[in-house]
Parts: C-alpha cells; sequence; structure tokens
C-alpha cells in the first residue's frame, strides 16, 4: 500500500472538511443508535452479553447431522442449524451447477427439441418466485410420494416415502485409513500429471495420464481396503409394522422431505442463471475461434472442450459466484417449509426463547457474512488460476 | 440387392424407411401404453432391457432413417434438426419421453384435479392444486 497517499495532506484543507464531517456524522449516528439501544434494554431491565450461548437450550430440532437433544447448550443448536444450512446449500450449489452447465450448453444444441426444452425451462424456472417453486416442491410434488407400506423401492436398498427418503447407511471401521488413502492418491495424481507434462515439453512424448490418474484413484483406495484393515457394511433400511395400520422404516439414514423440497428448489431456480451465464461464456468466444479449430480438423467435443471452455471459462465464472452466494443466502428461505437451517433454529426458536434479539442476530448475521465471503474468495482465487496469464 | 444396415444409403430408401419408422413406433407405442394403459409390451425381457426397450427401439429406428441428402424434405428436416448423430437421436428420444411421461402429471395436477370453485380451504376436495384463493384475492 502506498502511505504517501493515507497521510493527510494539510495544505488541501478545502477537500478535509467533507472528510471530517461524514465521518462526525456517522460516528454521531452510530453513537446515537448505541445509546438509544443501550438505555431502552436498561429500562426494560435486559443485558446485554453473549454468556446465554453455555446454557441448556431445551428446545428440539427435527433434523441434525450431529448429536443433539434439549439438554445441549444454544451454541450446539447454532452449529446444528449453521450445518444444516451448509449441508443444503453445498448440495444445492453441486446440483445447480450439473443442471446449469447442462441446460447452458442445452440452449445451443443444434437439436431443435433439446434447445427448445432447455429455453423452455429456463423461462419458466427463472420466472417464478423462489418462494412459489418451494412450496410446489414441497406441498405439490413430495406430498403426491406414496405411503411407507407402498414405498417407492429402488432395488430393495433405497426407498422414497412421503415421510422421506431411506438411503443405506455406511457403516465403516478404520475410515481415517481410508481418507489418508484418498489423499494419497490425489498427491500421486497430481505428481503424475506434472510429470506427464515435464515429458510432453521436453521430449514431446505423450503419456497416457488420464488412464493412469483414474487406475491410481482406484488402485490406491481400494488397497486400503486389503491392506490397511477398512472395512464398510451398509446398514439397509427395513419396513417394520408399528400397529396395525402404521408402517415405517427402520434403519438407514432418513433424508427428510424438508431437506429434498429446498435443495430441489434451490438447484433448479439457480441452475437457470447459471445455464444463462454458461449460454453468455460461450456466445462470448469469437466464431473465428470456432471456425480455426474445425479446420485444423477438431471434432465438436475436441473444440467444446480445448478451445471454447477455457476461454469461456473466464466469463463464466464471476456472475457465477454471485449466483452461488444468492443460493447460500436464499437457504434462509428454509423457515417457510420449517427445514431446521440456521434462521429457523437460531434466529427463530433460541431468538424466541432467549429474548436476545441484539447478539442473537448480530452472530446470524456475521455467520452469512462469513459464509458469503469465504465462498467469494474460494471463487476469486478459482477465477486467478484460470485467467490469462500474462508474462 | 445390397442391404447395408449399419450405413443405410439413399438406393433402399424405402427399406429402410419402413424399418426406421416401424421400429419408432413400435418404441413409441410400447412407452405410451406403459404410461398410459400400465402395460408393458416388452415384459418376456429382463427388466433392464424392458426398461431401456423404447430408448434402444428409437434409436435403431432413428439409424434407419438417418440417411443424408435423401432427396425427401420432410426427412432431410428431421435428420438436421432432430437426428444428426446417434447422441442427437438418444437426446431427442429422452426429451420426448420425459414430456410424455410428466406433462400428463403435471397437467392433471394444474388443471383435471384441481379445484377452481369455491372460497375456503375446505373447497379443495381433489387431489390437484388448490386456485380457490387466487379467484379469492383477485
Amino acid at each position: 500500500m502506498n502511505l504517501k497517499n493515507l497521510s493527510i495532506n494539510l495544505k488541501n484543507k478545502k477537500k478535509l472538511i467533507p472528510q471530517v464531517l461524514t465521518l462526525l456524522f456517522i460516528v454521531l449516528g452510530i453513537s446515537y443508535f448505541a445509546f438509544n439501544a443501550q438505555t431502552n434494554m436498561g429500562n426494560r431491565g435486559i443485558s446485554f452479553g453473549y454468556g446465554f450461548l453455555g446454557q441448556e437450550a431445551s428446545f428440539d430440532i427435527g433434523f441434525s447431522l450431529i448429536d443433539y437433544d434439549g439438554s445441549h447448550t444454544y451454541a450446539r443448536a447454532f452449529l446444528v442449524g449453521l450445518l444444516n444450512t451448509l449441508l443444503v446449500s453445498s448440495i444445492g450449489i453441486l446440483i445447480a451447477t450439473l443442471i446449469g452447465v447442462t441446460v447452458g450448453i442445452g440452449r445451443l444444441s443444434s437439436n431443435y427439441l433439446v434447445a427448445k426444452f432447455s429455453e423452455v425451462y429456463v423461462e419458466v424456472f427463472r420466472n417464478i418466485p423462489l418462494l412459489l417453486q418451494l412450496f410446489f416442491w414441497y406441498f405439490a410434488a413430495l406430498r403426491a410420494l406414496p405411503l411407507p407400506e407402498q414405498a417407492i423401492n429402488f432395488y430393495d436398498i433405497s426407498y422414497l416415502t412421503v415421510k422421506g427418503w431411506y438411503v443405506p447407511k455406511f457403516l465403516w471401521t478404520n475410515f481415517s485409513v481410508f481418507i489418508y488413502s484418498i489423499l494419497a492418491s490425489i498427491i500421486a495424481i497430481i505428481f503424475v500429471s506434472k510429470y506427464a507434462k515435464k515429458q510432453r515439453e521436453e521430449f514431446g512424448k505423450q503419456l497416457p495420464s488420464f488412464y493412469i490418474a483414474t487406475g491410481l484413484f482406484f488402485l490406491i483406495p481400494s488397497l486400503s481396503f486389503l491392506i490397511g484393515g477398512v472395512k464398510l457394511n451398509f446398514e439397509i433400511p427395513v419396513l417394520k409394522q408399528m400397529s396395525t395400520t402404521i408402517f415405517n422404516f427402520h434403519g438407514g439414514v432418513s433424508i427428510i422431505p424438508e431437506l429434498l423440497s429446498l435443495a430441489m428448489a434451490l438447484s433448479m431456480y439457480t441452475a437457470t442463471f447459471i445455464a444463462e451465464n454458461v449460454r453468455a461464456g460461450i456466445l462470448g468466444i469469437g466464431k473465428g475461434q470456432k471456425e480455426a479449430a474445425a479446420s485444423i480438423g477438431l471434432t465438436k467435443t475436441q473444440i467444446l472442450k480445448l478451445v471454447v471452455l477455457p476461454q469461456a471459462l473466464r466469463i463464466i465464472i464471476p456472475p457465477t459466484t454471485n449466483q452461488y452466494l444468492n443460493l447460500t443466502k436464499n437457504s434462509s428461505l428454509a423457515a417457510a417449509i420449517a427445514y431446521p437451517d440456521l434462521v429457523l433454529v437460531f434466529a427463530g426458536t433460541a431468538l424466541m426463547q432467549t429474548g436476545r434479539a441484539i447478539e442473537i442476530v448480530s452472530i446470524t448475521m456475521g455467520t452469512y457474512l462469513l459464509i458469503s465471503l469465504s465462498i467469494s474468495s474460494f471463487m476469486n482465487w478459482y477465477n486467478k488460476s484460470v485467467a490469462i496469464k500474462e508474462k | 440387392m445390397n442391404l447395408n444396415i449399419l450405413k443405410p444409403n439413399k438406393e433402399n430408401i424405402s427399406i429402410y424407411l419402413v424399418m426406421g419408422v416401424g421400429l419408432l413406433s413400435v418404441g413409441f407405442i410400447d412407452i405410451l401404453s406403459n404410461t398410459f394403459f400400465n402395460f408393458n409390451i416388452t415384459r418376456i425381457f429382463p427388466e433392464i432391457i424392458s426398461y431401456l426397450s423404447p430408448l434402444l427401439l428409437g434409436v435403431f429406428g432413428l439409424h434407419f432413417i438417418r440417411i443424408e441428402y435423401s432427396g425427401n424434405k420432410t426427412l432431410d428436416i428431421i435428420n438436421k434438426n432432430l437426428n444428426s448423430s446417434n447422441f442427437n437421436a438418444i437426446l431427442s428420444l429422452i426429451v420426448v419421453f420425459i414430456l410424455i411421461k410428466y406433462l400428463p402429471l403435471l397437467l392433471k395436477w394444474a388443471f383435471f384435479d384441481a379445484n377452481f370453485l369455491g372460497n375456503t380451504k375446505e373447497d379443495c376436495t381433489g387431489d390437484g392444486a388448490c386456485w380457490v384463493f387466487v379467484k379469492v384475492w383477485l
């Protein structure tokens, strides 16, 4: 940073006066609001402090990734809500990216049906408010699913019912060894690809690095099963009769309909915007580039993969980062269908019970800010890595 | 007569057309009977083949009618826009099958099983959408 610009130039007093005045107004405004809050809280006998986080929460949460019941603290309830928000946002981002890229390329397809279908999908889902789509998936689409005794059966291991989607539970032994083996395979793949690049640049040899990398990716983790003592068992959900008319599934993992419909609505809605970004990025590459690539004999897939997409990514990534942030923030609409995310658990139930509005709202806002900033800094790093490297 | 099944050509266009359109229509009859009459005409085959039979029949059918510069205007337009390669043929078929499978469900939910008359929640007796509040609001 250039410190010369920061030092105040006293000769230039004309410019100094408005700056000092603005600063004064801001400080006065903030202190007025702080004073106001303090007196009002004092009048009502409310004390300020984050000590309540250690108290017993004494409310239950319907869906949680970690152990939680009413005897845990408010801090634990906050963590449950945060993890649920992160879960639905990451599922949403993953599916939205997959659908978005597919539909974005599909809109430019030479196939009339595919292009029209993608266009109708984009125009329909982009122009209906997200809240309505959420209600549609939750109240219309998922409520039409059958009861547990007539569940939709996927090869006797997974069942889709009105009470949720039951999938097998993974029971690992020596799970850490498996994680280490995956890390080792990733390091080996990086090493191989660097070696292959060196061979290509120095000696002009083409190594089949894709096949080697795929082999390594499956070989090293499977070695951990043979040598490392890693074992994987499945707990398959089983239908059990609770009473004469009520059936339910036991065992396995139950993915609740709230999570399903929220992830579905968020990803279908955001995918339309990502699709438009992808289309804009591909159209942004000059026609001459594609024609030049075609004239040296590349196939359509090769043109897309080697010429168009690497350049289009530079146009696609910045607006797509924006959509990822939107998706994460829109996940707070979970409150409408009672999916226990950060807003519903912490800024809803916990706020109602403790009445500590300023503390809880500030923590919630700070958490969303932190999530957004980390997503955007990651995407900025990725954007830099695909940008043109000028020498 | 020289019939090359892998590479349909213009000389035997009528035979290829009959074969292709025949296979295509069997595929469509299969999926239509499956969707609307709950009757699987390919149930004698193993489950996976019977499940994919409309797609397989359709791909073979579209392969037979993929004749370049056939001289038939309609056929050329179809080949250019829907059927330029095997991959495009699969994509077109999947889009059509998705429409056949899910458009009736959506129409049923939004119009045929929906409730338009009445003023309160109790008037919504069907399984479909409850549009009465839109009317109340207007």
